[in-house]
């Protein structure tokens, strides 16, 4: 056989088990596993049991001082393997595994029991119950270890690039900083511009900047960039591979333009004759068939919104379009990346108040949304800049802010978290309309006020002493339109515990953010999870928040959760440091739990071939056996549990290993 | 020295609020963060003294008032706020589980006692007006011209019923509960 | 065959071998951990890259050997992290309680439930439940003492 299998498994050949030493160390964890557990009965515990040499306790093996004594027992010859029994592996395996290997041992002579978080945390009053648990699972490592094999690392080199998907401010700020480190970074935009929801806000709290101001540079940044690449109004449709080595198929939608002939002059846009809402101003303004999203739209070509598009072949004529662009029956196209790293940062939807029916939005004319108010505000928007009412066009006398309107909500349909940017707009919002009008009536109907950033609770304190801005505290209740469309708000005033009714021209919902709607398709086609709120998983919540728990994907910006433009941007960075620090090492370290195939005990069934999702198994026509390539594999261990034959084992999952597991916690003979 | 006790204005205790999330459903009680929309929506308050918002603030710190004062009385039951609270809290069925708790210590309303007696005397708690010659009644007319029995089939038409009533209460201590009086009922038709 | 109905005293603590994918239910675990959600101490929790690793011999070996119930946690329909290991698992289960059944135990011992990363209190509430369907059908016929 030309391919050989990798040696790393010898079936049944592993180190005499008389051979095996192994130390067994219980952390108390401070008190999270002390004051659970009764220690000096896990250690007696422990010392009973099979091949254990040495049996010892301390409060934080995880410190410098508990991996130290570890370390002198493997120097001193003690012991040749490790148990720790702890936290979950997830969190320290890799401390524990590099104290083995800096003093000689093989890394992959160490098991890790979890005692903390699957014993002493969920039984913390049931001292019995977490110390009978914390002893199985002890047991049950201390038999795996005992079975364990030495193992090497795969090396895998890192492609020196990326793929940001959403070109909001986070996947712009994350482009720039890789690109200025000299890797190439495909930028996907499924939006005909870049730009995300901060070009449609109008200034940003708390200094007041305004925001296309300090955005549009940057997106000029973006495009004069020689190491990005954009890609607009392009969308990922699938991600195969592995850190390193991603094979992304893009789709790019067809503009009806052929982009590279236009030379973005606008003259198409006067000849059409179609006039539809305007998506970018939330389809309170007008635009044509033919259009940009906004005058400083990055790439400035013209795209055809072809749902309205009547094809009446003005634009195509060539005395309109002189570059001849137009190509009514453009259709999609496709290409496909490879890349070593990818950053997620798809931002968020608006959530959509229509279902609260007590408010009234969809039914009452006057009252919209956060985002309608950024637009009516912002002097590109359909008012230029001085918001009306929508049922007159008239500016309005009296504005109220609802807060937290689907947020903190735990009813179906809601959202429990606090969406972390609405205090401080409405706030915003109501500065601009005070400053425009100062002879207005602003209130602000909130349960808290969540001025946490910095320059934030003083912006809040002058909004009510510098532009009095009146502060309501209370859950409005419900919303009437009156005859004349104004509305007549109900709630409590709280503090002074006495309903209240209040008329007002316009209320502003301040509604919060969610995950994308389609943020289940983009985590399910990258292999990465979402919390429970919809937002993606980081692999840890404070110390590997940027980290999906995928090798080589992060994330950056509100598609983590939410959060206001500072912090979105100091995601970014942190996402672009996480890829570049791959990307400039050049080569990662996988852990080596691929499946090997035993030639002499394979019967050439081929039951395996169709199951590996990643085609790593192929049949050796000459000999008649499977062989599995160990760089495809994944080491998802499928086809090991499929094969009729016993003839495929997974490298520190054997079938040995994990039947000892179970024959050892309960009490077997092995 | 005497020992200043932290408790200086309120004698905050469990002691309300562990009988009420005995109920599996009401435990979310606890979380609310007074946010006022139950007082914003009721239609009693508009009227009357009831904020519910603070009948919960009680509740959960356990202060005895809540069971003395009139508010747990006030509310209607429309479940408005019940819809609406943000935190998921039954309100509507908090109160009810308050009006229970303040009958069973002892605080009812003498209306309430009330219609308990009558209740007990009648088998009706809003009894139909029977005057001497019930012909004169416009509701037993009324009965008739349907082709109805003058006087409907309840303890009305069938008194000896009402001592099952009674029963009843006497059973599950009802009777001592609310303070009743048991007249024979031939002592109530006179 | 089957388990014979003898008196069912349900005042033991059931053994149940939690077998469960690391990027799932192993990390729902640890959520569960972390946020300190108190469920009863039966779960063993044995630790696999997916649920498409499991195979039926652990299931009876670990039945014949006493364990009250066995609990195999695997991402939900979608989300394997190996992209359809899961869908694997989820096809074998049928085969799998047969092999339980002719062993003689009752398949109701075995359950496969998908519980995601996040999903720690839905974890807490399927052991709790788990546990107490576990103590009606009373202790496994093979276990001697426990
Ligand atoms: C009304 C309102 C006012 C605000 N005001 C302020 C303020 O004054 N100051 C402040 O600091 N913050 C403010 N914020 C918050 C601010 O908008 C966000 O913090 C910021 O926009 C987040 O940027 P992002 O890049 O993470 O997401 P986004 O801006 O949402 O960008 C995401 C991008 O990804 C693209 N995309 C999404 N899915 C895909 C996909 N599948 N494929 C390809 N592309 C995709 C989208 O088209 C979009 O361009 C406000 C928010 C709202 C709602
Ligand atoms: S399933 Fe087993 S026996 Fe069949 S081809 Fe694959 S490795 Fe060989
Ligand atoms: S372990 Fe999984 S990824 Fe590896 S060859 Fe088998 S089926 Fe394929
Ligand atoms: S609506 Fe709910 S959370 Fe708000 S004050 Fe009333 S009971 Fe509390
Ligand atoms: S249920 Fe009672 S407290 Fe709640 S809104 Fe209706 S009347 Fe008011
Ligand atoms: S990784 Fe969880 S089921 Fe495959």
């Amino acid at each position: 056989m030309t391919e050989s299998n990798p040696k790393t498994i010898s079936k049944s050949k592993s180190p005499k088990e008389e051979d095996v030493r192994i130390g067994l160390y219980i952390c108390n964890c401070g008190i999270n596993i002390g004051g659970v557990l009764e220690m000096d009965d896990m250690i007696e515990f422990g010392k009973t049991l099979p091949n254990v040499t040495l049996c010892k306790k301390y409060k934080f093996y995880c410190s410098d001082n508990g991996q130290a004594e570890i370390a002198k027992d493997i120097k001193d010859g003690l012991i040749n393997r490790v148990v720790v029994a702890a936290c979950s592996p997830r969190m320290h395996e890799p401390t524990f595994r590099r104290v083995l290997k800096s003093n000689g041992l093989n890394p992959f002579y160490f098991a890790q029991a979890n005692i903390r978080e699957h014993a002493t945390w969920v039984n913390m009053y049931d001292h019995e119950g977490a110390q009978r648990i914390a002893k199985d699972h002890i047991r049950m490592q201390v038999a795996k270890v005992r079975k364990l094999k030495a193992l090497e690392t795969i090396k895998v080199k890192v492609k020196p690039s990326t793929l940001i998907i959403g070109a909001g401010i986070a996947g712009m700020n994350s482009a720039l900083d890789l690109a200025d480190q000299g890797f190439k970074v495909y930028l996907i935009e499924r939006e005909p511009t870049i730009g995300g929801h901060m070009a449609q806000l109008d200034k940003t709290f708390p200094t007041m900047d305004c925001s296309s101001c300090i955005l549009t540079p940057k997106m000029v940044d973006v495009s004069r960039n020689p190491n990005i690449h954009i890609m607009a109004y392009s969308e990922v449709e699938k991600v195969d591979g592995y850190i390193g080595n991603f094979e992304v198929k893009i789709k790019h939608k067809a503009h009806y333009i052929d982009q590279l002939k236009c030379t973005a002059c606008g003259a198409c846009v006067d000849s059409c004759p179609v006039i539809c809402a305007n998506d970018f101003d939330l389809n309170m303004g007008p635009r044509k068939a033919i259009y940009i999203p906004f005058p400083q739209a990055v790439p400035g070509q013209y795209t055809i919104d072809i749902d309205h598009c009547i094809k009446c072949g003005n634009c195509a004529s060539p005395s309109i379009c002189e570059p001849g662009a137009i190509i009514y029956d453009e259709e999609d196209h496709y290409s496909t990346l490879k890349v070593g790293t990818i950053i997620v940062s798809t931002g968020f939807d608006q959530i959509d108040p229509t279902n609260l029916k007590n408010y009234g939005y969809g039914k009452y004319e006057n009252v919209i949304n956060g985002l309608e108010m950024e637009r009516n505000l912002s002097s590109t928007g359909p008012n230029l800049g001085k918001p009306v009412c929508p049922s007159n066009g008239k500016p309005p006398h009296s504005v109220a802010w609802l807060q937290c309107v689907g947020s903190r909500d735990n009813r179906e349909g809601y959202h429990p978290y606090c969406s972390r940017v609405c205090c401080m707009y409405a706030i915003k919002q109501a500065r601009q309309y005070k400053e425009k009008h100062p002879e207005a009536e602003c209130y602000i109907f909130y349960m808290d006020i969540r001025a946490f950033g910095k320059g934030y609770e003083e912006f809040y304190e002058s909004s009510s002493h510098d532009f009095g801005i009146k502060y309501m505290r209370g859950r409005l209740a419900e919303i009437y339109e009156n005859p004349d469309k104004t509305l007549l708000l109900r709630g409590e005033d709280t503090f002074l515990s006495q309903p209240i009714a209040i008329n007002v021209d316009l209320v502003v919902l301040s509604t919060g953010v969610e995950a994308r709607t389609d943020a289940t398709n983009v985590a399910t086609m990258l292999g990465i999870q979402q919390t429970s709120d919809g937002f993606f998983m980081e692999a840890h919540p404070k110390l590997r928040p940027l980290d999906s728990l995928t090798a080589g994907i992060f994330m950056a910006g509100v598609a983590q959760g939410p959060k206001d433009i500072p912090d979105t941007v100091s995601q970014a960075k942190g996402a672009a440091s996480g890829a570049a620090i791959l990307m400039a090492k050049g080569e990662v370290e996988v852990d080596p739990y691929y499946a090997v195939v035993y030639p002499n005990l394979c019967s050439g069934c081929r039951s395996c071939i169709n199951l590996c999702p990643y085609s790593a198994i192929t049949f050796d026509e000459s000999h008649k056996v499977a062989y599995i390539n160990p760089i495809m594999c994944h080491g998802c261990g499928t086809c090991v549990a499929s094969c009729p034959s016993n003839a495929i084992e997974q490298n520190h999952f054997s079938g040995d290993q994990l039947m000892t597991i179970i024959t050892d916690v309960l009490g077997g003979l092995y | 020295m005497e020992k200043i006790t932290p408790n200086i204005i309120f004698n905050i205790s469990n002691d309300i609020s562990d009988e009420i999330i005995k109920d599996e459903a009401l435990r979310i009680m606890k979380a609310c963060f007074q946010c006022g929309t139950c007082t914003g929506s009721c239609p009693s308050g508009r009227r009357t003294a009831i904020r519910t918002r603070q009948i919960m603030r009680k509740a959960v710190l356990s202060l005895d008032e809540v069971l003395s004062d009139e508010d747990i009385w006030l509310c209607s039951t429309c479940y408005t706020c019940y819809e609406r609270c943000p935190r998921n809290i039954p309100v509507t069925d908090v109160i009810i589980k308050l009006r229970n708790l303040a009958t069973q210590r002892g605080f009812i309303k003498p209306a309430h006692q009330k219609v308990t007696q009558v209740l007990a005397d009648t088998g009706h708690g809003v009894p139909l007006g029977i005057t001497k010659n019930s012909e004169e009644n416009q509701w037993s007319k009324a009965r008739e011209s349907y082709g109805l029995s003058k006087i409907p089939p309840t303890t009305h038409s069938h008194p000896e019923a009402v001592l099952e009533i009674q029963k009843l209460m006497q059973l599950t201590n009802f009777d001592k509960l609310v303070k009743l009086e048991f007249k024979s009922i031939n002592e109530g038709k006179k | 065959m089957s388990e014979k109905s003898v008196d069912k005293p349900n005042n033991f603590e059931p053994f149940i071998l939690a077998i469960f994918c690391n990027w799932c239910t192993y990390t729902g675990a640890d959520q569960a951990g972390t946020s300190r959600m108190q469920r009863p101490a039966n779960l063993r929790i044995m630790r696999v890259m997916c649920s498409g690793r499991v195979e039926s011999r652990f299931i009876i070996e670990a039945l014949k050997r006493g364990a009250d119930g066995v609990l195999i946690g695997a991402c939900h329909i979608g989300d394997c992290h190996y992209v359809n290991g899961n869908h694997k698992t989820v096809r074998r289960l049928p085969l799998i309680k047969e092999f339980v059944k002719q062993f003689g135990f009752n398949p109701k011992r075995v359950r496969l439930e998908h519980i995601s990363a996040s999903e720690g209190a839905e974890l807490t509430e399927i052991s709790k439940e788990f546990v107490k369907e576990l103590k009606s059908l009373g202790k496994n016929p093979r276990s001697s003492n426990k």
